[in-house]
């Protein structure tokens, strides 16, 4: 496993990594963990810039960033961050037990908090072949441990191992259990667009209530835990969109190069055969409500998003982290249920990342030549 | 209505607006509505403004609501309040502290708590609190609290 050194910063501004020139191609830093077999597709390279600025500071205030997966992987290379914190102290840290990569700054009162995050890397469509025998690398058995544990959104027993239970009954190995488990939660589930940013995740409370609906996180989380919940590894992968689908979903991309609300959770599950599997089930209730108006379960253009979303990705999206349960470095907060949009605290409170009062950010996309 | 199976009732105290402290357990002896809500939650929108006339109807009687704001800011609070019900108590859970405790994984989501203090059911989702099971639930605890007045005073 191959893990990029960074840089730490102390002292008034900051500067990140130097970003290599537009058109450097993803160097491999040597294998990745897993090497499910990629579709033939070529990388393409991205540059995304978020600007955060906390416009009623109080006292100390501290903003973190997530930045893209740290760690490359198949579908995705990190081709550097730079950031800019003018007043402040910034420096990047890395979640130890997930790896989720954090860019952070902190400003004294009275000065400004405006961090700015930009990030380069480069992405391919990934595909595993299931109809086959696959030759996957051998993950690291501290990560197969992570994704077979509880966290505190996505319990493992109670309610969430008797339904577990229940669908895959009768079926023969991880794989198919987990098939049974993207099955049932496209089944099941429906997507609620009056959910808030991109829902929260609480597996337990969606299944004590019978309150099966929500948007990515709440959708791919119920997946997760269902199938953590059968000792089949899985993580969420929190990321967001950032590019049009080039396979013509209009529910499925985000044009115009703005994507500060296009944050899309997507799901893993790791069996021995195949190693790491994309799947998700949630954007097939997206595909279902929002696709040319709504489509009907049983509509071929379901029914191959159905098919295609298990097993294989389109990457006109950045994966950022899988970490659950984060403690980030100097919050005085507790630990977030999972990383995915910007984070800001002041010394009165821990800022709602979802409310444009108190909290400004803006994420821009662009594809590099 | 669900019943409460989550053992004693969680501590419920904190700061509403303009000052002001609220504290569950000040509430003994009234039968109490514990409602958490929050601005961007649609279904919470119309409940509100329910919420504060049935306060209302229940005037001199044994009965007190509580409404809690999950996550948000006080002058966002303050804005959304004066719009839909305004004067309703509200205590800013602004870590989200007291939803974790709560068990509060959705809104809009109530609690029913007697007149000892302890809680006896929760309901996930808009309801009717001048009709149909709600509002029994509601109208039990309350006649329950005057009972339990009317033996206290000796009457």
């Amino acid at each position: 496993m191959n893990r990029r050194s960074f840089i730490q910063l102390a002292g008034a501004t900051a500067a990140g990594l130097a970003l290599p020139a537009p058109g450097a191609r993803a160097r491999a830093e040597g294998a990745p963990a897993t090497a499910p077999a990629p579709v033939a597709a070529s990388w393409k390279t991205y540059e995304v810039t978020t600007r955060v600025e906390v416009t009623k500071p109080a006292g100390t205030t501290r903003i973190w960033l997530p930045t893209p997966l740290t760690q490359d992987t198949a579908y995705q290379r990190a081709l550097g961050n730079a950031w800019r914190a003018d007043g402040g102290t910034a420096a990047q840290w890395i979640d130890p037990a997930s790896g989720a990569g954090v860019v952070w700054a902190e400003f004294p009162e009275g000065v400004k908090p405006v961090l700015e995050l930009t990030s380069r890397f480069a992405t391919r469509d990934v595909a595993v072949d299931l109809s086959r025998p696959g030759t996957p690398g051998a993950e690291r058995p501290a990560e197969l441990a992570r994704c077979t544990a509880s966290t505190s959104l996505l319990p493992t027993g109670g309610i969430v191992k008797e339904t577990s239970s229940a669908i895959v009954k009768g079926a023969k190995g991880d794989l198919e259990k987990a098939r049974a488990i993207y099955e049932w939660v496209v089944e099941n589930t429906v997507r609620d667009p009056r959910t808030r940013g991109c829902g929260v995740g609480d597996v337990q409370f969606m299944l004590e209530k019978k309150a099966l609906s929500g948007k990515c996180a709440d959708l791919n989380a119920l997946f997760v835990a269902l199938c953590r919940a059968e000792g089949i590894p899985a993580r969420d992968v929190y990321g967001v969109r950032v590019a049009p689908s080039a396979l013509g979903y209009a529910s499925l991309g985000k044009g115009g190069g703005v994507v500060t609300k296009a944050q899309h959770c997507r799901a893993e599950f790791y069996v021995a055969s195949h190693g790491w599997v994309p799947a998700d089930p949630a954007d097939v209730r997206k595909v279902i409500l929002e696709e040319g108006g709504g489509k009907a379960p049983d509509d071929p253009v379901v029914l191959a998003a159905r098919k295609r979303l298990f097993g294989s990705w389109e990457m006109n999206w950045l994966a950022l982290n899988t970490g659950h349960d984060l403690a980030l470095p100097r919050a005085t907060r507790g630990p977030l249920g999972f990383l995915m949009y910007p984070q800001a605290e002041t010394a009165e409170a821990r800022l709602d990342c979802l409310d444009p009062d108190d909290f400004q950010y803006a994420i821009t996309s662009k594809e590099l030549a | 209505m669900e019943p409460w199976t989550g053992g004693a009732t969680p501590a419920l105290a904190g700061p509403g607006l303009a000052g002001a402290r609220h504290d569950l357990a000040a509430l003994r002896g009234r039968a109490v509505l514990v409602q958490f809500w929050a601005s961007w939650c649609e279904p919470c929108e119309a409940e509100l403004p329910a919420l504060a006339r049935l306060r209302d109807r229940l005037a001199g009687r044994p009965f007190a609501l509580l409404t809690v704001n999950l996550g948000e800011g006080p002058a966002r609070v303050e804005q959304f309040l004066g719009a839909h019900a305004p004067g309703l108590p509200v205590l800013l859970d602004r870590e989200r502290a007291a939803a974790a405790a709560w068990g509060v994984g959705g809104l809009p989501m109530a609690f029913l708590v007697d007149a000892a203090g302890q809680v006896r059911g929760s309901l996930f989702g808009a309801a009717d609190w001048a009709a149909g099971e709600p509002g029994a639930a509601l109208e039990r605890l309350v006649a329950e609290a005057e009972r339990r007045s009317a033996e206290r005073s000796g009457r």
